[in-house]
């Protein structure tokens, strides 16, 4: 048998420990308040283009978005699309390419195509061409 | 005067939490992660064309945005852009804050203790990882919790009407449609149900979240021949998958979960009250996770990489579930004062 005040003890050690552990995580930001705050601010007084452009998720591929969101406005719902990339170019960065530029393009199928050397480019494909 | 100050700190803990979630989610435009691969491109996609069929068109080999996940939270998101009136990514993270606010007030309404531990406990929800990072905002987890919570809520009301359990079906059949492991939820509600052998209810609740959640988009998905992409198969059975995933959960997360673990246990230990009445819900969230566990024998990618990109989202569920009895459990002691060990915490 635990006498209460000792329970009372451990209870609120516990829940104060968890609770500690909980705010420093929280605390342990990734990047200084400053700096985030001044990214929300840039990001709320910019517009729905500007915005996305900048998206931590698309800005490394600021160019090739702007072209995708440009194809996106004009081409028609029905066509897909086919991303041109050259064999020079990391599977990794052709993946990353391919998923933004389905986002940016949907709801168009983004296909890969053969490209030449570091070639990355988006072309019109035909209406329905999909793989299955 | 120590209470109002307790309650004060709580609340300030509290308010911390979300203002810093909240600021988080809101200082950038959803743009990470399983956002662009999977939920914002379907929602993109649902808003662009108005017809759920669009999620199969956009990767119709399944190559990245698994065309099998439920469409629930891309709805939402392409609902909630067509109300604004244009498809804007940072006027869609306002939802995070909104779900992070129902899945706290809900916390604090299941916690059965005096108000403090009840604050406290909605502030553990906020300031839990998942909600503290930006990766994670845009990802279905939070309208799943929502809906979990809820029924959660309702199934542990200690006066029911005759609607609670329709309602209870209904949200769990929307957790069904959230993601995979609302279907996992709403098995282990129904099997402790019937287990307690509240038959009408578990079938209520079964028969909807069935009826309206699984089978719609099960059927939906096989129309558009979309059913053989999942991630599981019954045919990629192999018990020996559990304990790679077992390995890998060892080596990612153990030494840290450790204290956690420990911490929880020794307060359920010293709260047998907690632990009575809050039996079904320890034995639920066991097997919840015993059934994402065992779900592993059935991958068709290979498991230590499903886990390693999983399992921090997966246990969100499980400890969003269980906050109200650990800080039941911190509060006993408080409560029970001179009364006999055993007893159960005061009603708020």
């Amino acid at each position: 048998m635990i006498p209460i005040r000792s329970r009372r003890l451990l209870a609120a050690l516990l829940a104060g420990a968890g609770l500690g552990a909980l705010v420093a995580g929280a605390a342990r930001q990734d990047l200084p308040l400053s700096d985030s705050l001044s990214m929300a601010a840039r990001f709320w007084r910019a517009g729905p283009r500007g915005r996305l452009l900048n998206a931590p998720g698309i800005a490394r591929d600021a160019a090739f978005a702007a072209d995708a969101l440009r194809a996106a406005a004009t081409w028609p719902l029905q066509a897909d699309a086919v991303l041109s990339v050259g064999p020079l170019v990391a599977p990794e960065a052709r993946e990353r390419l391919r998923r933004k530029a389905a986002y940016l393009l949907a709801p168009r199928h983004v296909s890969i195509g053969p490209g030449i050397g570091t070639e990355v480019t988006l072309v019109r494909g035909p209406a329905g061409d999909v793989e299955r | 005067m120590r209470r109002h100050l307790f309650v004060a700190l709580a609340a300030a803990v509290l308010g911390c939490g979300f203002v810093s979630a909240t600021f988080l989610a809101l200082r950038q435009p959803l743009s990470m992660g399983d956002y662009l691969a999977v939920w914002g491109l379907k929602a993109r996609a649902i808003h662009a064309t108005g017809e759920l069929s669009s999620v199969f068109r956009v990767d119709p080999a399944g190559a990245f945005s698994h065309p099998e996940y439920p469409p629930l939270w891309p709805l939402l998101l392409a609902g909630t852009a067509r109300l604004l009136g244009r498809y804007d990514e940072l006027l869609l993270a306002l939802l995070r804050p909104i779900l992070l606010a129902l899945a706290a007030g809900l916390t604090f309404a299941r916690t059965r203790a005096p108000l403090p531990w009840r604050l406290l406990a909605a502030a553990s929800l906020t300031l839990l990882p998942y909600f503290q990072t930006a990766a994670y905002t845009g990802y279905a987890e939070a309208l799943l919790l929502v809906l979990v919570l809820a029924a959660l809520f309702l199934l542990e009301s200690r006066s029911p009407t005759p609607l609670t359990p329709v309602v209870t079906g209904l949200l769990l059949a929307q957790a069904a449609l959230t993601k995979q492991e609302g279907v996992v939820v709403l098995l282990v509600a129904v099997g402790l149900l019937a287990a307690a052998r509240r038959l009408r209810v578990a079938a209520i609740v079964g028969g909807l979240g069935l009826g309206l959640g699984v089978l719609p988009w099960s059927v939906f998905r096989a129309a558009h021949g979309v059913s053989g992409l999942a991630d599981f198969a019954p045919g990629s059975f192999d018990p020996a998958k559990v304990l790679r995933a077992l390995s890998t959960l060892r080596d990612l997360a153990f030494l840290p979960a450790v204290p956690w673990l420990l911490g929880a246990a020794v307060l359920l230990a010293l709260s047998p009250g907690v632990r009575r009445e809050r039996g079904p819900l320890l034995a639920g969230a066991a097997a919840y996770a015993a059934l994402l566990l065992a779900s592993f024998a059935f991958a068709r990618v290979d498991v230590a990489w499903l886990v390693t990109w999983t399992w921090d989202r997966l246990a969100l569920l499980p400890l969003a579930a269980l906050l109200p009895a650990l800080f039941e459990a911190a509060a006993e002691p408080f409560e029970t004062g001179s009364e006999p060990e055993g007893s159960a915490p005061a009603a708020p």
